[in-house]
C-alpha cells in the first residue's frame, strides 16, 4: 500500500514537472532560435511570450483528432502513448540531487539506455501504424539512424563506466565528487556522447525521422491534436533525458565545482544540476539552429566511419589506463 | 593521418559555424512589429495617391486640381475619372468636382503625379489600405470641390498620413540644373541656327 502510494505521487510530481519543462522548453526554443535568426520570437501572449506555448497547448487540445480511415487502429492509438511513456519512465532513476529522486537502480544506466531505445518502437508504429508513405520513410530512417548511433553512444559512455566502476547513476556522482568531473577524465567521450545524444533525442542536425523539408513531418504527419501533442511532448522529454544523462555522466551531476559538496544544502544542488542540464539544452538548441540536415547516407557514414571508431579507440584507452592504474 | 585531420577540420568548421550563430543572438534584431511600430520608407517610396488641397487664401480647403485632365490622358490603365465645375475664384477657370481613384486598376506607375502641372495629387506613404468591399476600392478623393473635414479625414485615413516629397531636395536640384543646362543649351542651339540662318537668307 505504501509502495502504491509513493509511486502515485512520484509519477504525478514526475508528470507535472516534465511537462512544465517541456512548455518552458519550446518557449525556449522559439526566443533562441529567432535570436539566432535575428528575430523576436514569441512576444504577444502575456508578459515577453511566456504564456504562448500554454495557448498552444490549449489549442492541440482542442483540435478534433483526425484519424486516417486505413491506418492500423491499435498501432496508431499506442505508438503517441509510448513515444511520451518511455523518456518519462527514464527519469524514475534520474537523481537531481544527493537525496532526491525517486529510485536509484543499481543498474540504472541500463535502465535509461534500455528506455531510451525504445522510443525507436514508437516512432516505427507511428511510419507503420498510419499507413503514410512520409510516415513510413521517416520511421525507417528512424530505425536506421538507431542501429547506427546506439552503439557508438554506448561505447561512448562506457569508459565512464570503467572509471566509476559502477552503473547506479547516483553513485556515479558520489565517485566524481571524490575525483573530479568525467568530462576532465573523458573528453572524446563527452563529444562523442553528445553527438550520439543528439542524434539519439532526434533533433537537428540529426532529425531525419521528422525532415520538415523532405517528409512533411516524418513519422507524425497523420497525428493531430491531443497525439501530436503527445509526440511533442516526448521530443522534449527524450531531450530532457539526454541532457540529464550527460550532466550526470560527464559534467558531475548536481555537485557545485571547488566547493566541499558535503555541507551544500540540496536546494542548491537542485539549482546546480538544473542549471546544468538547461546550459546543455540551450547547446543542443544552438546545434538545431546552426547546422544543417544530415544526408541519409552522410548519417550512416558519419556514425560507422567517424563516430564508432573514435568510441573504440576512447574505450580501449580509457581500460587501458584503468588496468595499469590498478 | 589524413583522416584524422579531416575529423578535426570537420569539428573546427562546426565550431566556427556555431559562434556565427552565437554572435547573432546578441545583434539586433531586424523585425518590425508591424501595427504599432512602421517601417522607415523612403522619401520617393510609392503608396496611394493622395490629393492637395489649398491651405491658404480665400479658397483653402479647395482642391488644388483644376480638372486639366492631364492625369486622366496619361493614366495607363484608365483608372482616374474627373468630372469638372467652373471655379469659384474667378481667376480660375475649373475645378474638379470629383476625382474618382479605382485602386483596383491602378498600378502605381506615378505617372499621373508627374504629368500633375499643379502638385495637386502626391504619393502618400501609406500602404496598408484594406477593404471588405471591392467597391470601396473606388476611392473618391474629391467630392464637390471643396472638402469638409470628414470625407478628408476619411481620405487622409484611406490615403496617407503625412505628405513627403517624392523627389528629395538634392534630387530636385539635380533636375533642375540639367533642366537649366539642357534649356541654355537649347537656347544656343537656336541662336546659332538663326545665326547660320541669317546670312543665307541675305
Amino acid at each position: 500500500m505504501e509502495i502504491l502510494l509513493f509511486g502515485i505521487i512520484g509519477v504525478v510530481v514526475l508528470f507535472s514537472v516534465i511537462a512544465l519543462n517541456a512548455l518552458i522548453l519550446v518557449y525556449m526554443e522559439r526566443k533562441v532560435s529567432a535570436w539566432m535568426q535575428s528575430r523576436l520570437g514569441p512576444n504577444r501572449v502575456g508578459p515577453f511570450g511566456l504564456f504562448q506555448t500554454t495557448a498552444d497547448i490549449v489549442k492541440l487540445i482542442l483540435k478534433e483528432n483526425i484519424r486516417n480511415d486505413q491506418s492500423d487502429k491499435v498501432i496508431y492509438f499506442l505508438a503517441p502513448i509510448l513515444a511520451f511513456v518511455a523518456p518519462f519512465a527514464a527519469f524514475v532513476t534520474v537523481p537531481i540531487a544527493n537525496t532526491i529522486g525517486i529510485r536509484d537502480l543499481d543498474m540504472g544506466a541500463v535502465y535509461i539506455f534500455a528506455l531510451g531505445s525504445s522510443v525507436i518502437f514508437s516512432i516505427i508504429w507511428a511510419g507503420y501504424g498510419s499507413n503514410s508513405r512520409y510516415a513510413l520513410i521517416g520511421a525507417m530512417r528512424s530505425a536506421a539512424q538507431m542501429v547506427s548511433y546506439e552503439v557508438p553512444m554506448i561505447t561512448a559512455v562506457l569508459g565512464v563506466f570503467l572509471i566509476a566502476g559502477s552503473l547506479s547513476m547516483r553513485e556515479i556522482v558520489t565517485m566524481q565528487a571524490n575525483q573530479t568531473w568525467f568530462i576532465v577524465y573523458q573528453p572524446l567521450g563527452f563529444i562523442l556522447f553528445l553527438i550520439a545524444g543528439t542524434a539519439e533525442a532526434n533533433r537537428a542536425p540529426f532529425d531525419l525521422p521528422e525532415a520538415e523539408s523532405e517528409l512533411v513531418a516524418g513519422f507524425h504527419t497523420e497525428y493531430t491534436g491531443l497525439k501530436f501533442a503527445f509526440f511533442f511532448l516526448g521530443e522534449y522529454a527524450a531531450m530532457l533525458v539526454s541532457c540529464c544523462l550527460i550532466v550526470l555522466l560527464f559534467l558531475g551531476g548536481w555537485l557545485v565545482p571547488f566547493v566541499d559538496n558535503s555541507i551544500i544544502p540540496a536546494w542548491i544542488h537542485i539549482t546546480v544540476f538544473m542549471i546544468k542540464v538547461y546550459l546543455m539544452i540551450f547547446l543542443m538548441m544552438w546545434f538545431r539552429w546552426t547546422f544543417p540536415r544530415m544526408r541519409v547516407d552522410h548519417l550512416m557514414g558519419f556514425g560507422w566511419k567517424v563516430l564508432l571508431p573514435l568510441a573504440f579507440i576512447n574505450l580501449v584507452a580509457t581500460g587501458a589506463v584503468v588496468l595499469i592504474l590498478k | 593521418m589524413k583522416y584524422l585531420i579531416s575529423i578535426l577540420s570537420g569539428f573546427w568548421n562546426l565550431l566556427v559555424g556555431l559562434g556565427v550563430t552565437f554572435k547573432y543572438m546578441f545583434k539586433t534584431k531586424t523585425t518590425v512589429e508591424y501595427p504599432e511600430d512602421r517601417k522607415q520608407l523612403a522619401d520617393r517610396y510609392i503608396g496611394y495617391v493622395k490629393m492637395m488641397y489649398e491651405t491658404e487664401g480665400e479658397f483653402s480647403s479647395y482642391t488644388k486640381c483644376v480638372a486639366c485632365m492631364a492625369c486622366v490622358v496619361v493614366c495607363p490603365v484608365s483608372c482616374i475619372q474627373v468630372t469638372n465645375e467652373k471655379h469659384p475664384d474667378p481667376t480660375k477657370k475649373r475645378i474638379a468636382k470629383e476625382f474618382i481613384l479605382d485602386y483596383v486598376k491602378c498600378e502605381f506607375c506615378n505617372l499621373c503625379i508627374e504629368a500633375c502641372n499643379f502638385d495637386a495629387i502626391v504619393m502618400s506613404h501609406d500602404y496598408d489600405v484594406s477593404m471588405y468591399d471591392r467597391a470601396a476600392m473606388d476611392m473618391i478623393l474629391v467630392k464637390d470641390m471643396k472638402h469638409n473635414n470628414d470625407l478628408y479625414e476619411e481620405s487622409r485615413r484611406q490615403t496617407g498620413a503625412e505628405y513627403k516629397p517624392i523627389i528629395s531636395p538634392r534630387e530636385r536640384e539635380i533636375v533642375e540644373v540639367i533642366n537649366k543646362k539642357e534649356y541654355e543649351e537649347r537656347l544656343k542651339k537656336a541662336a546659332a541656327k538663326a545665326a547660320e540662318n541669317t546670312p543665307a537668307q541675305s
